[in-house]
């Protein structure tokens, strides 16, 4: 019992010090405009944020991408096509027969969650909305708010909320293959973007606007030349449409466990 | 033309590649061993000094994009960063395994190496995460309960440190207008005493600690290095390693001569020398091999920081070299616990015994190794130490050089013992036919490979330690002066 009254005044000190410090810091800021007086006074494409995201830092984007595509790989070493051992998985997937080989899972059929008519009934046309929506905010990410990362996720929610209304019965069906095979384009091809301002200039994601006297990607002419920008957007969007798709498939499903886990086989 | 990306960007290339093919077995296997060939060739390729993408330089008097640095220090580092990789590569090709975690290792290898080339301080974070992620994932490859657990624990604790650390970064940019570490650090010494230096100070030392297993995460961390598979843990160790480098250096190069300098380095030192003795002292209290090695890690890494926090060159020069014979030997002891405890069977101390005569060779290349964490010659970690204690008793911390020798003859005994009960002891449980029908696994060469090319650099850097220190001391002689 003493034991853990010193810890807890442990703690209790330890974040009174640190928060004291961090509060004393965090009151004291004056911000300093610095280098963000060359992003907004430098034109690049009427959209600043896509400008900073997409020009300027382009590189931290593509590791930000990188962050959804490790993290993918890692949910679906947990749930997906990457499990090792699923022994202690079983458990809590199956029920307990006495010597495995006869294990039924306790609920591969759908439930009907009770939901009424009308969600499922507005359901479909949202979903669609959202879907045009986000293509949208995708395609015109360099002129408008939004862009790839927002575009891709508003696409993501369009099928989340189908699995939400309709379970696997969703109309919106993406299959996993699908959901990978997007994901793997959408990187890949942020990363041959990039090599392609190398090629020309010997500059990694170089924002060219035009190779051989064609303008890589028409565009009004007050607009201004907008280069790669529009790709390097599609390519976001892919990969953050398939990333947060496949990461809710994923979890909201227990098909996938079954079929990889290579119990379903067993059952049946 | 310039080709430094290509060393971040070629190998998450393959990682997304290799992920994409998961399920052909044979087709990953081989282009595993060929990829681990080439990258070893990748940092000799890119020309020294700065590099920005997309040409995004100087502009209006300040640096407006992301900036990469390559010297000669940091082509050493990224040498023996992908020699690791490329070995743990070609280890796992004996292994039943899929893409995944060949994928996440070479994600692992573009993003420490990012950490390393960044002179820019969101970059750093970026990828400081993908490395934090993936190291996860590789924890999660081995596929047990425990396993799960700790990479549970470690994400969270990664969410809580991550966090901390880019609030940190948050509070620099709000003071010094850039994210460009040699800008930031001309800002923050135009007005040294802004309180708002402490907090960032603070919030990234919490970053560094996490990154490298530093105490207060040491446990964790510990738990990450025995929950993997034994050469999976080798190149776990190998990134904590080189992030734990640059993140020290990172606190030279923003707070370097300001006036809270002095107590920070205070702390560095002092939580240094707790991962030393904290590390050394729970390898002590271990029965399980692979927990012995990880707590050693922790140790080992507490003599790198010790060694840069002193921040005098001769300091660095040693830090940096710790750092690199640290991951050879490390590796090498996690290489050998991997022959031992391949396919499931234990590696709980008490029920191992009698390997000498199964398996002579390996047992003489562990043992190199065992001497060389012990600081003994002609092995490199005995170079490195030495020149440890020189630069502590230079800086006029000779209390430094007491513990680092008491921590020495703590990790000497608990390697001796742990040497005693595997390869000595005589086994109660088989005779020597049995043992060697359980240890006659064709695929175990190639982790047995690894092992020989790194026993070998561990003599060959003992006996002529002059190939890496002169690189080092031509780098860091001038370091703190040009700051």
């Amino acid at each position: 019992m003493r034991n853990i009254i010193t810890r807890d005044i442990a703690v209790f000190l330890s974040f009174l010090f640190f928060g004291v410090a961090i509060l004393y810091s965090i009151f004291n800021i004056n911000v300093v405009e610095g280098v963000n007086a060359v992003y907004t006074s430098n034109y690049i494409v009427p959209n600043f944020v896509t400008a900073v995201l997409f020009d300027w830092r382009a590189f931290d984007t593509l590791g930000e991408c990188l962050i959804l595509v490790t993290s993918v790989m890692v949910t679906g070493m947990v749930f997906g096509r990457g499990l090792y051992n699923t022994d202690f998985l079983k458990s809590l997937f199956c029920e307990n027969t006495q010597d495995g080989q006869n294990a039924s899972y306790k609920d591969d059929e759908d439930h009907d969650l009770g939901f009424t008519s009308i969600i499922k009934v507005i359901t479909m046309p949202l979903s669609v909305i959202l879907m045009v929506l986000g293509i949208v905010t995708i395609l015109a990410g360099h002129i408008t708010p939004g862009g790839g990362f927002q575009g891709g996720a508003l696409i993501s929610v369009a099928y989340i909320l189908g699995i939400i209304g309709y379970g696997t019965k969703s109309p919106i069906g993406f299959t996993h293959h699908f959901l990978e095979k997007l994901e793997t384009f959408g990187a890949l091809f942020f990363m041959i973007m990039g090599a392609l301002g190398m090629a020309v200039s010997g500059y990694y994601l170089l924002n060219i606007s035009v190779l051989n006297g064609i303008p890589l990607f028409p565009s009004p002419q007050n607009m201004g030349a907008v280069g790669l920008i529009p790709y390097l957007n599609i390519a976001v969007g892919f990969k953050v449409l398939a990333g947060l798709s496949s990461i809710s498939l994923l979890l909201s499903t227990k098909k996938i466990f079954t079929n990889n886990s290579g119990l379903k086989s067993s059952n049946s | 033309m310039n080709l430094l990306p290509l060393l971040v960007v070629f190998p998450m290339f393959m990682a997304i590649v290799l992920n994409f093919l998961h399920g052909k077995d044979k087709l990953i296997k081989y282009s595993s061993i060929a990829l681990a060939i080439i990258l070893m060739a990748l940092p000799f390729i890119p020309n020294y000094g700065f590099y920005f993408f997309g040409n995004h330089g100087l502009v209006e008097t300040m640096t407006s994009g992301i900036a990469y640095l390559f010297n000669p220090a940091k082509q050493l580092i990224l040498i023996v960063l992908t020699l690791i990789a490329s070995l743990t590569l070609i280890s796992s090709a004996g292994e039943k395994q899929s893409g995944l975690v060949t994928s996440l290792v070479l994600m692992g290898l573009a993003s420490v190496t990012a950490v390393v080339l960044s002179e820019d301080l969101f970059n750093m974070y970026v990828f400081y995460e993908i490395t934090a992620i993936s190291q996860t994932g590789l924890l999660l490859a081995t596929g047990t309960e425990n396993s799960y657990k700790s990479a549970l624990r470690y994400l969270i604790m990664g969410n809580f440190a991550g966090s901390i650390l880019l609030l940190g970064i948050g509070l620099l940019l709000s003071i010094s207008g850039t994210l460009f570490i040699p800008e930031i650090h001309a800002q923050l010494l135009a007005n040294p005493t802004n309180p708002v230096i402490y907090g960032g100070a603070l919030m990234l030392i919490i970053g560094l600690c996490y990154g490298s297993g530093l105490p207060p995460f040491h446990t964790i961390k510990s738990e990450v290095y025995s929950g993997a598979k034994p050469f999976i843990s080798a190149v776990l160790q190998t990134f904590s390693k080189f992030v734990l480098v640059a993140l020290m250096l990172l606190m030279f190069k923003l707070f370097y001569g300001l006036p809270l300098f002095g107590n920070l380095q205070v702390l560095l030192i002092v939580i240094s020398i707790l991962g030393m003795v904290f590390g050394v002292v729970m390898a002590l209290l271990q029965t399980d091999y692979r927990k012995l090695l990880s707590y050693h890690a922790i140790s080992q890494g507490g003599y790198v920081a010790a060694g840069l926090a002193l921040g005098t060159p001769l300091g660095f020069v040693a830090g940096v070299f710790h750092a690199i014979n640290h991951v050879i030997y490390k590796s090498a002891l996690f290489l050998g616990a991997h022959i031992v405890s391949n396919e499931n069977k234990t590696s709980k101390l008490d029920k191992l015994g009698n390997l000498l005569p199964v398996m002579p060779f390996v047992a003489f290349m562990v043992l190199c190794a065992k001497l060389a964490i012990s600081g003994v010659p002609p092995f490199n970690g005995f170079q490195s130490k030495l020149l440890l204690a020189e630069a502590s008793i230079n800086a006029n911390l000779p209390e430094l050089t007491i513990i680092m020798i008491l921590v020495s003859i703590g990790t000497f005994v608990s390697m001796m013992k742990a040497f005693y009960m595997i390869y000595l002891k005589p086994n109660g449980l088989k005779d020597i036919e049995e043992l060697k029908k359980d240890y006659n696994n064709p695929m175990l060469k190639y982790p047995k490979f690894s092992l020989l090319i790194l026993t070998i650099l561990c003599i060959i850097l003992g006996i002529f330690p002059e190939i890496v220190t002169n690189t080092l001391y031509n780098s860091f002689d001038n370091f703190l002066s040009t700051l």
